[in-house]
């Protein structure tokens, strides 16, 4: 009997080992795969941020440095849909002086006088910092960058800095907000670094897994004010964000985007806030690329002869802004390569979509309130989207939009809704949306949680 | 007729974006010879729980075959979509505008 007892502990504590070692293999494998994805990450990002290299290449100017420290004002303003140029040069301006300063470790931002802000401006003002730090941890100190700075007076802003800005996108855990200010907050944030992507058909990529974060984000802030995406709205929400991205993957030529949301329910008249942007080719320079015999090329070419014509090009309006209003009426695209490519619809819907928030938001908020806003940048083209210019359908040939009051497309532009940025750039493409919520055929009331339309 | 089953819940979602994944499901679908083949219909199953197909996809997808059929009618007397109605509007919009002329100025 004793024998039994000796020979079953034996039997259990092998089982037990070998249980152990298969346990110890697999965190093992676990933990080099983990290490193997980070070192393929580090590899792709390379020792120095494409990033901060694609800004620094724009700048005009640099920000008093230590050797150690950059200190950055920001002033009453820091807004890409009100202030395109100068917020640029904001951006550039510190990624040169981190470019060129490669001992800096240490950022200073003072927000103390910052009032009016949009979520494009600051996401991007805090990605250089972001890279920054991963520049730094990627050599072989390891030590991160340091953040330092002041507040913005105001609480509104000061609390988006906190739930949305610098504080969250570094990670300070100690100066995150308080519980009872992160329950009135929404925000959304996903980045694609994935610097090649490689999507299987069958299953949704990463693109796709964000358009649905996406649009249940946009549902839930909604929902803290008893209203919901009908099916309608789902599918306008989906489109707008699925051809954004869609275009930044296919025409950009360097995959690297960032979709942000954020809704503060804190304020009087909350407004929701969008940023999607992405690094690479401009919308102008997938044009400009083109081989000048090229279907697509020739197609816009007779829209280039008649503005050179009538001279109307001048360093307000020169070929770059032409090519960027060009690239948004629909059947256009830079990839068309006959009669019969069906590209060219995607920027037809994403404005479609904001004019059904726009009019929307102008059935439902007060005469007077705020207007819903879009700011779409590429390289150094400023345009802008409030509902003053609409699409225009033309029988049987597809919706125009041509930023003047004659709508011609041979006319143009007014010069507030379509701007050249001068010498400040933008390597890459930004859309910037704000909008009050508001209801209508792409929301709908909800009782309880279910609809009652 | 024989039928052709083009069931979207085992194609991943609830979201369906971008030219490239569309073309490489009308290859994964033969939909090139499906196309060729006149006694062939295709029923097109979209569930309830898909939030959007944009027009890329679809057109990436099914362009091509809206463009040999010609006309929406004949488009959508070969391929049969069983959709939500937020879903089969778009879906009309994205076929008429793939077949409209395409030119810049009136």
């Amino acid at each position: 009997m004793a024998n039994l007892h000796l020979e079953t502990d034996q039997f259990l504590s092998a089982k037990r080992g070998r249980k152990n070692a298969k346990r110890l293999f697999r965190r093992d494998q676990r933990r080099k795969l983990a290490l193997e994805r980070e070192r393929e990450r580090n590899e792709s990002f390379g020792r120095r941020s494409a990033i901060i290299e694609k800004l620094a290449k724009y700048a005009t100017s640099e920000l008093p440095a230590s050797e150690l420290q950059v200190k950055l004002r920001l002033k009453k303003k820091f807004s890409l849909i009100e202030e395109p140029a100068q917020a640029i040069e904001l951006i550039c301006a510190l990624a040169k002086t981190l470019k060129l300063n490669r001992r800096i470790r240490s950022i200073n931002f003072n927000h103390a006088d910052l009032e009016e802000y949009d979520l494009a401006a600051n996401a991007l003002l805090d990605l250089v910092a972001v890279e920054r730090n991963r520049e730094l941890r990627n050599r072989q100190t390891r030590k991160g960058l340091r953040v330092s700075g002041t507040y913005p007076r105001d609480g509104r802003v000061r609390r988006f800095i906190k739930a949305m800005g610098i504080i969250k996108h570094m990670d300070i855990l100690h100066e995150a907000p308080s519980h009872a200010e992160a329950e009135k907050i929404r925000f959304f944030d996903k980045r694609n670094t994935h610097y090649l992507s490689s999507p299987d058909a069958k299953a949704p990529d990463f693109k796709d897994r964000v358009q649905v974060k996406f649009v249940d984000f946009i549902d839930e802030c909604l929902q803290t004010h008893r209203w919901a995406l009908s099916d309608y709205g789902k599918q306008s929400l989906g489109l707008y964000a699925g051809e954004i991205l869609a275009n930044a993957e296919d025409h950009a030529g360097f995959v690297d985007w960032t979709v942000q949301g954020y809704l503060d329910n804190s304020s009087d008249s909350p407004t929701c806030e969008i940023a999607i942007f992405n690094f690479g080719k401009s919308i102008a320079q997938t044009f400009q690329e083109l081989n000048r015999d090229s279907y697509a090329w020739k197609f816009i070419q007779p829209y280039i002869e008649r503005h050179t014509a009538k001279g109307l090009f001048s360093p307000a309006w020169r070929q770059e802004d032409l090519l960027t209003v060009v690239a948004l009426q629909q059947h256009i695209s830079s990839k068309n390569s006959n009669v019969a490519d069906s590209r060219g619809q995607g920027t037809v819907h994403f404005i479609d979509f904001f004019q059904q928030v726009h009019n929307l938001c102008v059935a439902t908020t007060k005469a007077g309130g705020p207007k819903a806003k879009m700011a779409l940048i590429s390289g150094g083209t400023y345009i802008l989207f409030d509902g003053t210019y609409q699409l225009k359908e033309r029988e049987g040939a597809g919706k125009t939009i041509a930023f003047n009051l004659s709508g011609s497309l041979e006319d143009l532009p007014d010069k507030a809704y379509v701007k050249s940025l001068g010498a400040s750039r933008f390597p890459g493409t930004i859309i910037s949306v704000r909008f009050s919520l508001s209801a209508g055929k792409m929301v709908e009331e909800l009782e309880d949680g279910k609809s009652v339309n | 007729m024989e039928k052709v089953l083009i069931n979207f819940a085992d194609c991943g979602g609830p979201v369906y974006s971008g030219r490239p994944r569309g073309a490489a499901l009308r290859g994964t679908f033969n939909l090139d010879k499906v196309d060729q083949e006149k006694d062939k219909v295709v029923d097109v199953l979209v569930p309830e729980s898909t939030y959007s197909i944009t027009s890329s996809f679809f057109l990436g997808m099914f362009g091509p075959s809206v463009l040999m059929a010609g006309t929406p009618e004949a488009f959508f007397s070969k391929f049969h979509f069983n959709a939500k109605p937020a879903l089969r509007d778009a879906f009309n919009g994205y076929v008429a505008n793939a077949l409209q002329a395409k030119r810049l100025f009136n």
